[in-house]
């Protein structure tokens, strides 16, 4: 019983990175329409920003300011490149990111080796909390906090700040809020900036648990892709509910039968896709065509 | 009068150019020498032409079939290693059963278009890639099977061709890719592959014409489905393995740049162009450059981005329409 | 307005397509020619080894090793003709792999080829070299199947397979750890030879099996599995679990401090891995191939070759895989010059049954000729607490170690049976 609970939570807290990493996404293929194969390589960029940061001024500041370079890259990347694919069909976005995703792990791979780093995590966290009825490593449960912080804080600016009511109007219906009058470039950018410091900031947080390797976002990509589309493209409850259910349904698949826990998270987006398209809590957007 | 206007139209047709490229390639100096990988440029031709009936003809951005290639791939390994060590039994099964799986699979997609349509692909084909990656028992797993050999084509007390030769193994795939390509020159041109096109421009408007755009398009995916496998088939038999890793999404991803790239979009030659620049610059770039992955990052980009109508697109001076 | 898809293009802007085509091939393959023609001669050793991928930095340790050996035949040459490694990446897949030994050997007319860190990898190469008439030398896979079921007459294999891993760590471990053990089994082919093998001693020496979790490929989150580990008990947690997993492993396995509760063994601990966890994260008692800590001239004098060769290199000092790349190629450039020809039968020859005896380890080695196995030392070693460290690099302290001869598997174990030599 105290492995089943473990387990949940183990779900859970996994769910939780999965919902950070989905909701960047959710938000550049709501309201671009790009579906963004770079979100893997800004999570990797996390990691390594941190790695490289933490040398020098510690975990904490790591986890603040490598996010932002994530989002300066990300940034970088859409004004150059990305911005170009918008009112295009969408699989030029999956293209050209996907491009973009293969020369970035070259870059990676050139800018910090081919080896393998370690980032620590806080002293205080270290080791496990044993209650008895239930074990569990003191960091995830950290992580976990930081996550739901960050979710609150995304959840905050969507809901309660005008220009975030508008780029969650604009991740259901670009269109409307183009004829609202709003500077649709800017925004863009931002909203990809934004996807990628949640990329970024998701990856720092991973690093002390998942190590950091160049080959490391091909982990989160996937998974972000399956549950943006179970939870619904735009949406920011169908991309944490989603992003819950994926990581609990690994995590206790991995108890009963660990070879398929893969493959769960896609056989559920296949069943949505077949029976309800715009996903959970999606609405009809324009790419339900 | 007309049927010397048919005759001179087939005979001027393009198709006898690359046909003779192809048989007089191994001779070339120095790159002739590369007979494996004039094979690999054959087999993804007819992968990407079969596959070009479908992204370029009909319109449908199909993310996964390399999952179709994988199971004609791994069903010809299988049935060589657990069935029959022959040779055109487990070919034929390559193609008959990636058929079947796409035509199940095309059952499901059918009525989808567009980014809904592609992202289902990409769903289905990574099933089919875990499976292959996890059923150890069936496909070997991480390792996959090897030890498939090239049976000789023997007629009895005639003669037998050794096919495990690779200059003899290319010319048996360039025959079948020869009769291939003819069959799906005639399909695209048939009245199927007419409707297929007008679905591409205006699937609405299709309907209203009367037709059940369902079932073709369920049709255009299944016969790209049959060309897939087989083009997995021969390649098993071409590296005498089969590895899950042919199931993985940038696989699929291949096979969609190499007919942009050459133009499949707005020309029926353009996969074979792309698969071969594909192919080719990719085996090159890796050699001369360790870090070749950034140069084949960013030529993905740049062709999207400038050359969207693929090679022949930019020469021709046509604009293709899919990818608006 | 009608658009249709052209199919009837004019042949001439066909052949525009074709010229720019064939320019965009040419382009690359000139140079590519022409620096052939220089050349005078040279002795082409071809290398399939990962330069992307999962394995890069595995493959960048052993390419280096290789360089290393290249280097001290660059005087004399081998059959009088300087040494040329052609090398190419095989991107961690065994279909690019192969693809590359095809093209060694058919365009650059290569018979000798090395490499191949992933197992799959290393099996598709040696089936190329195998049909193609080559000859592969696998220098940094530890699966059984290369020199046991795969195992052909054209291939042969450096680092040691995991029957010798365990029959010299096992009873270390049942001795001095304890009898109760878990096992973290990789679910492929190397992991469950590890486990395999890793029951068997433990039988043999009377302890006890409390439980094993298969670890998929590809695992990121080994919680479940840590959990599970910790209810069963053990003394020891036995793992063989390798490559990019094994580092999330190292992460979670000190993150959740199960590394206190029982004694952490990996079965073949990689250098790169523990360098690259790091100082903290070491711990726990291990097997190891090789590492740059064992204290003989030879190891010593390796490790000062290596500083003066690579002084910028990302790891300041060899690995396994290094000293198995530069064993690999040197064996075999000597037993080229030993076979006296240009000829894969005649180079076979010259390594079967051939011992050397400046290896880099405490025992001699012996190229076995009945599997084609290299035959040498294997270590058990002991995570260093980092105070006990006297450089940032020293993670191992030796307790013990088995000659080669004595843990390789027997004719019995391993009934295998070679092609005949090529003609």
């Amino acid at each position: 019983m105290t492995e089943f609970l473990s387990f949940a939570v183990n779900g859970l807290v996994l769910g939780l990175i999965f919902a950070v990493v989905a909701l960047g996404f959710t938000l550049i293929l709501g309201v671009m329409q790009v579906i963004n194969f770079t979100h893997g390589i800004l999570f990797a960029f996390g990691a390594y920003f941190a790695f490289t940061l933490q040398k020098f001024v510690g975990f904490w500041w790591a986890l603040i300011v490598a996010p932002i370079f994530v989002g300066l890259i990300g940034l970088v990347l859409e004004r150059l490149v990305i911005h170009r694919t918008y009112g295009g069909n969408p699989l030029f976005g999956l293209l050209l990111t996907f491009g973009l995703a293969t020369a970035l792990e070259e870059v990676i791979r050139m800018v910090w080796g081919k080896p393998g780093y370690s980032v620590a995590a806080p002293r205080f966290v270290a080791g496990s909390l044993d209650l008895g009825f239930m074990f569990y490593s003191k960091y995830r449960l950290l992580l976990a906090a930081l996550t739901i912080i960050i979710i609150l804080l995304v959840w905050l600016f969507l809901e309660k700040t005008p220009y975030g009511a508008i780029i969650k109007a604009g991740a259901s219906d670009s269109e409307m809020v183009m004829a609202l009058g709003k500077n649709l470039p800017r925004m863009r950018t931002f909203v990809f900036a934004i996807g990628s410091i949640l990329a970024g900031v998701a990856g720092v947080i991973a690093a002390p648990i998942w190590s950091v390797r160049p080959t490391m976002g091909t982990f989160i990509l996937m998974p972000a892709f399956v549950i943006v589309v179970l939870g619904g493209i735009g949406s920011f409850w169908g991309s944490v509910i989603a992003g819950l259910i994926v990581g609990m349904s690994t995590s206790i698949s991995v108890m009963f039968w660990p070879r398929i826990s893969d493959i769960i998270p896609y056989v559920l987006m296949a069943i949505i896709l077949l029976f309800r398209p715009r996903g959970l809590m999606g609405e009809k957007s324009v790419l339900e065509v | 009068m007309a049927s010397r206007n048919r005759w001179s139209r087939w005979i001027s047709n393009p198709m006898w150019f690359v046909f003779i490229i192809f048989v007089f390639f191994p001779f070339i100096p120095y790159i002739g020498r590369y007979i494996s990988l004039g094979t690999e440029v054959i087999l993804w031709s007819l992968f990407a032409l079969g596959f070009n009936i479908l992204l370029g003809y009909t319109g449908l951005p199909s993310f996964g079939h390399g999952a179709f290639f994988g199971i004609g791939a791994y069903a010809a390994g299988i049935f060589f290693l657990r069935v029959y060590k022959g040779l055109w039994i487990p070919l034929m099964m390559s193609i008959l059963i990636a058929g079947f799986f796409t035509a199940l699979v095309g059952l499901l997609v059918a009525k989808k278009r567009g980014i809904y349509f592609a992202l289902i692909t990409i769903a289905v084909s990574q099933v089919f890639y875990f499976i292959a990656f996890r059923w150890e028992e069936l496909t070997g797993g991480e390792t996959g099977l090897s030890g498939i050999d090239r049976v000789n084509i023997s007629f009895p007390n005639l003669f037998s061709i050794k096919l495990s030769t690779p200059i003899n193994y290319y010319y048996f795939v360039l025959v079948i890719f020869i009769l291939c390509t003819l069959l799906i020159w005639k399909i695209v041109h048939s009245p199927f592959g007419k409707v297929l096109q007008a679905i591409r421009e205006n699937e609405i408007r299709a309907k209203y014409l009367g037709y059940n755009t369902a079932v073709y398009k369920w049709g255009a995916f299944t016969i790209s489905g049959f060309f897939a496998g087989l083009a997995g088939g021969l390649y098993t038999l071409l590296i005498n393995s089969a590895f899950p890793f042919v199931l993985d999404w940038t696989q699929s991803g291949n096979v969609v740049m190499m007919t942009l790239l050459g133009g499949g979009t707005v020309n029926f030659f353009g996969p074979i162009l792309g698969a071969a620049i594909f192919i080719i610059s990719r085996d090159l770039l890796s050699t001369y450059w360790e870090s070749w992955m950034l140069i084949y990052g960013l030529i993905f980009v740049f062709v999207i981005l400038f050359i969207p109508s693929g090679i022949l697109g930019l020469i021709g001076g046509k604009k293709q329409t899919i990818l608006r | 307005m009608k658009k249709k898809l052209e199919t009837k293009i004019s042949r001439r802007s066909f052949l525009k397509g074709a010229v720019a085509g064939a320019a965009l091939l040419g382009g690359p393959g000139i140079p590519y020619i022409a620096k052939k023609a220089v050349a005078a001669e040279p002795f082409l050793i071809g290398v399939v080894s990962p330069a992307s991928g999962n394995y890069a930095d595995h493959g960048m340790m052993e390419r280096m090793g290789m360089q290393m050996a290249a280097d001290e035949f660059k005087e004399k040459g081998v059959l009088g003709r300087p040494v040329k490694l052609l090398v190419e990446d095989d991107e961690t897949d065994p279909a690019v792999g192969a693809r590359k030994a095809r093209r060694l050997i058919e365009v650059d007319k290569v018979k000798f080829l090395l490499g191949g860190v992933s197992s799959s990898v290393a099996v598709s190469v040696g089936e190329v070299a195998q049909r193609y008439g080559g000859l592969f030398i696998a220098t940094n896979q530890n699966s059984d199947t290369i020199t046991g079921e795969k195992a052909h007459r054209c291939v042969f294999r450096v680092p040691p397979d995991m029957a010798m891993a365990l029959k010299t760590l096992g009873p270390y471990i049942v001795e001095k750890v304890g009898r109760k053990w878990y096992f973290f089994t990789h679910d492929y082919e190397w992991g469950w030879s590890g486990t395999r093998w890793g029951r068997k001693v433990l039988e043999k020496y009377g302890g006890t099996d409390v439980g094993e979790s298969k670890v998929p490929l590809n695992t990121r989150d080994f919680s479940a599995f840590l959990l599970k580990a910790r209810a069963a008990k053990p003394d020891a947690l036995v793992i063989t679990v390798g490559g990019i997993d094994r580092a999330a492993l190292i992460e979670q396995t000190y993150e959740f401090g199960i590394y206190k509760e029982m004694t952490i063994v990996h079965t073949l601990y990689d250098y790169e891995d523990v360098w690259a966890a790091g100082p903290e994260k070491n711990f726990g008692i291990h097997g190891s191939e090789w590492f740059p800590g064992i204290d003989i001239p030879a190891v010593k004098e390796f490790l000062a070759k290596y500083k003066k060769r690579w002084p910028a290199a990302l790891i300041p000092v060899p690995t396994q895989d290094t000293a198995n790349g530069y064993i690999g190629l040197r064996e075999l450039l000597r037993a080229i010059d030993r076979a006296g020809k240009d000829d894969v039968t005649a180079v076979i020859k010259a390594l079967e049954g051939h011992t050397v005896t400046d290896s880099l380890k405490n025992d001699p080695i012996y190229i076995r000729e009945w599997d084609h196995q290299f035959i040498w030392a294997y270590y058990v070693v002991r995570s260093k607490k980092p105070s006990e460290m006297k450089d940032r690099a020293d993670f191992f302290e030796l307790l013990k170690w088995s000659p080669g001869k004595d843990v390789a598997r027997t004719k019995e174990e391993n009934p295998v049976k070679l092609e005949p030599y090529p003609s």
